[in-house]
């Protein structure tokens, strides 16, 4: 009997009111602890893809299941708690500027209600990882772009979650920084969490040789599994 | 990183009440920092709400006032004029059997001696008293009614159970005027009624309208707190702590306006007071004062979540 699949879609379908298919007809299957590329020219439908997974859109058809839960059917209310589960990194990094880079990180902690102590643990953990913990009193405008993204991968990465979702993480990067962030996801993957990266930077895909997902029109064109 | 991930949420050292208790102690700390971080808009807010719950509620007051003190007057006794051979014992039993009656406050009796010597003080008529033979004054039960016979109808109704007596000739009532004070007073409580609800209305205005600004400058704040797993309550504690510290103080800073602008009348009312023979005491009373405070509170708090709970809904990550 095979594992249930961390995330599975079934004819999954999106289409934004007065336009046409943001995503058609998509069967995927992704398994526990995978990395997975998925690919596509701009519109081809992979940041819609990334926001029905988190459940930041909703599927207009089909069924997605995040490990064998049904999410078409999961009221609003239960969305922050799935969400708190998951780790969402966005190309413009998404950082709060009225706060340094330790209180960025930590925000996902106090939202779970952790005390303090606990906060500063982890965080100082994640900064650690993504090698900020000397700037975590900076402000994340004082900070290069990749810091920057780093600050939002420790962000991400710091209420433990099981899956990582990155939309062009490494779009606003020259190629040694994208090299350095996507080394960071690797890591990431060798200890258990699945990612799930949407990128058009192909040089990178062929860098990290990982299953890779081809969108085009909103439809899954190819897929290509390493040996 | 040593630990696998998992779908599970981490467990808590503290409980789950202690966490909730800690994310509601973070939600007011937030919400005073906005406070000190911006407190001129905050001042205006609470100037705002304050003139607003004022203005109807000091003319509440004052109408309530006049109307007390003009009711109380002797316009609003009942004068039973008894029988002439109604006197002494006979006075006192049926001025008590009316003082058990719930409308009536107190009965003051006057025997037919007294009502002779009053007339006598006040008339200058001495001389002419003194060639009468006997006493042609009746003894005289000038009731009073309790505050909660306010209307003309039940007032009336009162005097006609009271003349239905045997033992009494005659009930006067100042008809007229009472009729015109009455109607007067309802008129006016009803007008600041009325005038307490559009302002009311205009607190929650004023409230949304502050709200939806303060929304719209953390917007990309919201976004990201709903991006990591903030739910629309965690998003919205801080904003209703807010909500109900500006209602409090606004609601505590209407009643010392009210105060205020009843010291500053106050003069003016004892003058007109003297002219009808009456105290027009112009007072804020602490549960004036404290209910104020809890109607301004919960109009906040009330339009924060209205308001909120729409704008909340259009933001999205």
């Amino acid at each position: 009997m095979s594992r249930t699949p961390i995330i599975e879609c079934r004819h999954l379908g999106k289409r934004y009111p007065g336009s046409q298919e943001a995503l058609l007809d998509i069967n995927l299957r992704i398994e526990r602890g995978e990395m997975v590329f998925l690919t596509g020219h701009s519109g081809a439908g992979k940041s819609t893809l990334l926001k029905l997974i988190a459940m930041i859109e909703r599927p207009t058809r089909g069924s997605l299941r995040i490990n064998g839960h049904e999410m078409t059917r999961l009221p609003d209310i239960g969305i922050p708690r799935y969400r708190q589960k998951l780790g969402i990194i966005f190309q413009d990094h998404r950082l709060l500027t009225d706060r340094n880079v330790y209180e960025n990180v930590a925000l996902p902690l106090r939202i779970t209600g952790l005390d303090e102590k606990t906060i500063a643990r982890r965080v100082r953990a994640a900064l650690d990882k993504v090698g900020l913990l000397k700037r975590e009193l900076s402000n994340p405008q004082a900070l290069s772009a990749g810091q920057q993204q780093r600050v939002g991968i420790a962000r991400a990465v710091v209420n433990r979650p099981a899956i990582l979702l990155a939309d062009e993480p490494t779009g606003n990067l020259d190629p040694d920084l994208s090299t350095e962030i996507m080394k960071l996801f690797v890591d990431f993957n060798e200890v258990g969490v699945t990612v799930l990266i949407a990128t058009h930077d192909y040089s990178l895909i062929e860098q990290f040789t990982r299953r890779t997902i081809m969108l085009d029109k909103g439809q899954l064109k190819a897929e290509y599994v390493p040996a | 990183m040593k630990h696998l991930p998992s779908l599970h949420l981490p467990r808590f050292s503290r409980t789950a009440f202690n966490a909730w208790l800690h994310q509601h102690r973070q939600a007011l700390q937030t919400a005073i920092g906005h406070i000190l971080a911006s407190p001129l808009g905050t001042l205006l807010t609470v100037l705002a709400i304050a003139i607003a719950l004022a203005l109807p509620n000091a003319l509440f007051l004052t109408i309530d006032t006049l109307g007390t003190a003009l009711g109380n007057q002797n316009a609003r006794q009942i004068s039973a004029f008894m029988k002439l051979s109604v006197d002494g014992r006979e006075l006192h039993t049926i001025a008590a059997e009316l003082e058990k009656d719930p409308l009536i406050e107190r009965v003051e009796v006057i025997g037919r001696q007294e009502s002779l010597q009053r007339f006598r003080d006040s008339s200058g008529m001495e001389d002419l008293l003194d060639l009468l033979p006997t006493n042609p004054l009746p003894a005289v039960l000038i009731i009073h009614p309790r505050e909660t016979v306010d209307e003309m109808d039940s007032l009336e109704r009162l005097a006609m159970k009271i003349e239905a007596r045997t033992t009494v000739e005659q009930v006067v009532l100042d008809r007229e005027w009472m009729g015109t004070l009455f109607s007067t007073v309802a008129a006016f409580k009803r007008f600041s009624l009325l005038m307490t609800l559009l302002f009311a209305l205009l607190v929650g205005l004023v409230i949304h309208n502050g709200l939806r600004i303060d929304v719209l400058e953390h917007r990309h704040e919201i976004e990201v707190i709903k991006l990591v797993g903030g739910s629309d309550h965690y998003i919205q504690r801080p904003f209703h702590y807010h909500a109900v510290i500006v209602g409090a103080a606004g609601g505590l800073l209407a009643a010392l306006f009210i105060a205020l602008l009843f010291a500053i009348l106050q003069p003016r009312f004892d003058e007109l007071g003297a002219a009808y023979g009456v105290e027009l005491p112009l007072r804020v009373g602490a549960g004036f004062a404290l209910t104020l405070v809890l109607l301004a509170t919960i109009l906040s708090l009330l339009s924060s979540r209205i308001t909120l709970g729409a704008l909340l809904k259009r933001i999205q990550p």
